[in-house]
């Protein structure tokens, strides 16, 4: 039973049926039951009134002000005496109406255009659509084929992780940001000896935040290689980056041979070394703020809802059907869930598909009123917010605190808020312990004991814990050790794919037609670098009659729901203290702008902190698929 | 050996020029010591690119490109990019823009100088994009100022001359 809110039950077969006895299933009118998570807000009222009477409350706004493009915008009410939030809205501020682009085109359009979507990690959105189509159209990939999808799409993680960890989110925690938002931490950051120092080779954390300066540092130079490294590899298969040309229906197009796959190794086998780094490095620097300061557990801290579809298949269960879809979904290398106020809920990739639901109350967006699909394939219940039944009707407008004001939605899980995370995939396969037997990953049911090979630095056994509290810090942690995990899994592909070469089962794709009537829908599980992605697909003779897209920004920059419940950065930045010591240069907003980017948020957006005294340059960014629907 | 690139995303219009330019040029013949490229694509990789394009310094660089700067829409520029003091916090601005996938010609420059990749001489031509919507092709001014910058381009080829031996050698007329 793993709905709390939506008036799903399960039959003794654990078929989901729809509750009989209740009167507008899917009716707003009862507020969800959040388990005792949720955060206090104020009405738009008591926000004004505040305001009005207190010249210690002020609005602080981190407006899109980029030079070439803009797509998250942040504000805030933020009481400098009490030193909290008051008040957080998310505002994804481009259309980009990639479904509405879709409507009435050949399917395999989407591989190339939804690839667009994203100028980092084209290739998972290029792989949700193939994985629509497939499941649409019925084509099941052959072993290689799904073999070499894994890899390339491990590899755009170990693209996207160390981008995120020392280019994007690591200069918060420079030398030359703390120094001058917190200097007192830094004082105590250059006395603190680091505990994984024979690991990663700093003396001192001081010594770590120096090499996470933006440009100079050496951590910051070496990402910016790494993430070159892991872009040869995956052009050996996708053909280029971020755009992938070899992602089809039915597999891949590309020819791979053994040379091939000594090419790829010689560049993956640099992460084993550098992974056993970033978890070291992201160790010493989170334990030394929780250290310094306990409160630092409280920035961007949510309830633990987690949701994410797994990725990696298992050529042996990966059939592309919805109806085997639990089946095959639960044999990821990263397993499928939900996670709610911490614990695991269900594994199940129906589970999550029937608990989906997008509102758009306080989106530009037009109410639709048709209900096309009130089941699923299986027969299980859909409301009529589900993407299947979605239609995206656009209504732009100048944004209002009371009633709409992004061009976000605001997808929930069975009324719930959800945090789209890479470290779901390992919270869900830890939890879960359905990970294939290897010789590499261990689930632990409390962790995820990871046996990194030896390269320069030894064999090494990292163990990433699911963590008791949930916040900016421990996603970042997660990400580090994602490192290690997205390049065990890598291997493993890699050495079934040897294996499948070896045994002459070199096919990477299956032929197949497209249906030229009636009326197929699909449904690609994946998830991006960042987590969670979705790619709801609906064919009527042959064309596109609905597409919709949830990806991992969408659910974390999501607005306000119907209930008044705010999206994951918009917890996040209200649960946030600010912790940091305003100093001559004023107001830096460092506490807030954590708690957003360690989202990971990706297409780029500056945005700047203005306030009464002035305006303060800080950035944050945001995938512009956040904006995209 | 020089290099001429154009930078920009495709299918908008005027905004698109670098990479149309390309296209243009790729169809015609020039010297081998002449380099046509496609930056249509983020600076961090052309930074990469320029690490591992074998042995190649380019001598001179001309890149291509439409910028919004509030001119009049079809103005044309060409200026030499000198190198000069910059603020690091544009850099990293820059660098996380085009890590995201932003391409952008002045992020190109102010990168590739930042990791000192630009070759010795960099000429910058730009267009104030008068279409900037989506689609393909070309204004009419566009497509004027398009056959002003090939010839200008060519002049530029022509009084480059052959590199032969150890440096680049014109042929001289007598008068």
């Amino acid at each position: 039973m793993c709905f709390k809110n939506l008036p799903i039950e399960f039959d003794e077969n654990g078929r989901a049926y729809l509750k009989e006895d209740i009167r507008d299933p899917y009716g707003l009118q009862r507020s969800p039951d959040l388990s005792g998570g949720g955060v206090a807000t104020l009405s738009r009222d008591q926000i004004e009134d505040l305001l009005a009477r207190n010249g210690h409350i002020e609005q602080k706004n981190f407006d899109p002000l980029t030079r070439v493009a803009g797509a998250l915008a942040f504000h805030t009410v933020v009481d400098l005496k009490e030193r909290k939030v008051l008040e957080s809205r998310s505002v994804a501020t481009l259309f980009r109406g990639y479904e509405i682009i879709m409507m009435g085109r050949d399917p395999r359009d989407a591989i190339y255009i939804t690839s667009r979507a994203c100028g980092v990690c084209g290739g998972v959105h290029s792989t949700a659509s193939a994985l629509a189509i497939e499941m649409a159209i019925g084509v099941r990939p052959p072993p290689l084929g799904i073999v070499l999808r894994n890899m390339l799409l491990a590899l755009e993680y170990l693209l996207d992780l160390p981008l995120h960890l020392f280019l994007l989110a690591g200069p918060d925690y420079s030398e030359s940001i703390v120094r001058k938002t917190n200097p007192a931490l830094w004082d105590r950051a250059e006395k603190t000896p680091a505990p994984h120092a024979n690991i990663h080779g700093y003396r001192t954390v001081g010594d770590i935040m120096i090499d996470m300066n933006a440009l100079t540092g050496s951590l910051y130079l070496e990402a910016l290689h790494m993430t070159r490294v892991a872009k040869e590899a995956y052009v050996l298969i996708g053909g280029k980056f971020p755009h992938p040309q070899t992602v089809v229906p039915g597999g891949i197009s590309a020819t791979v041979n053994t040379t091939t796959l000594n090419e790829i190794y010689l560049r993956l086998q640099q992460f084993f070394d550098y992974s056993k780094k970033c978890a070291a490095v992201y160790d010493d620097i989170v334990d030394f703020f929780y250290d310094a300061d306990p409160r630092y557990k409280d920035v961007g801290r949510t309830q633990a809802n987690l949701i994410d579809c797994g990725v990696w298949d298992d050529p042996d269960a990966y059939d592309a059907t919805y109806e085997n879809c639990n089946e095959w979904g639960e044999r990821r290398w990263a397993t499928p869930g939900v996670i709610v106020n911490g614990e695991l809920v269900t594994t199940k990739l129906q589970n999550i598909n029937v608990g989906l639901e997008e509102f758009v109350d306080h989106s530009f967006y037009e109410e639709w009123q048709s209900q096309p699909y009130p089941k699923d394939p299986l027969g299980a219940p859909l409301s009529p917010n589900h993407p299947w039944n979605k239609e995206t009707k656009p209504r732009p407008q100048a944004p209002n605190w009371r009633e709409k004001y992004t061009w976000s939605t605001a997808p929930r899980w069975d009324r719930l808020s959800m945090d789209a995370e890479c470290t779901a995939r390992m919270w869900n396969t830890a939890k879960a312990q359905l990970i294939p037997d290897n010789s590499y990953i261990e689930a632990t049911g409390h962790s995820l004991k990871l046996l990194v090979p030896r390269g320069k630095l030894p064999e090494m056994e990292l163990e990433w814990h699911v963590p008791s509290i949930w916040n900016a810090f421990e996603r970042n942690r997660g990400r580090a050790y994602c490192v290690a995990y997205t390049a065990l899994v890598a291997l493993l592909n890699w050495q079934k794919a040897v294996e499948l070469i070896k045994d002459g089962k070199d096919a990477v794709s299956t032929k197949f037609e497209m249906p030229k009537r009636g009326t197929q829908k699909g449904v690609g599980f994946w998830g991006a670098g960042r987590g969670f992605l979705t790619h709801h697909l609906v064919l009527e003779k042959g064309v596109v009659t609905n597409y919709q897209i949830i990806t991992p920004s969408t659910i974390n920059a999501s607005p306000r729901d119907p209930w008044g419940t705010p999206g994951m950065y918009e917890e996040a930045a209200l649960n946030t203290p600010i912790l940091e010591e305003v100093g001559p240069s004023g107001f830096q907003g460092i506490d807030i702008l954590r708690a957003v980017r360690a989202f990971d948020p990706c297409m780029p957006c500056t945005t700047h902190v203005h306030y009464d005294q002035g305006v303060v340059t800080r950035e944050v960014n945001t995938c512009a698929c956040g904006a995209e629907d | 050996m020089l290099l001429i690139a154009g930078v920009g995303y495709s299918h908008l219009r005027d905004l698109s020029f670098g990479t149309e330019l390309v296209e243009r040029l790729q169809l015609m013949t020039w010297p081998e010591n002449v380099r046509i490229e496609d930056f249509g694509y983020g600076p961090i990789a052309i930074l990469h690119w320029f690490e591992e394009t074998p042995g190649e310094r380019f001598a001179r660089a001309i890149f291509i490109g439409a910028m919004e700067r509030d001119r009049e829409p079809g103005t044309l520029v060409t200026y030499e990019w000198l190198s000069h003091p910059l603020d690091p916090d544009d850099v990293q601005a820059r660098v996380v823009e085009s890590v995201t996938g932003v391409i952008n010609l002045e992020s190109l420059l102010v990168i590739a100088q930042h990791f000192d990749v630009l070759p010795r001489r960099t000429t910058v031509i730009e267009i104030e994009p008068p279409d900037k919507e989506f689609g393909l092709g070309l204004s009419p001014i566009g497509e004027e100022r398009m056959a002003e910058v090939i010839a200008w381009i060519q002049r530029e080829v022509g009084a480059m001359g052959e590199q032969t031996g150890n440096g680049y050698h014109k042929e001289v007329h007598a008068q």
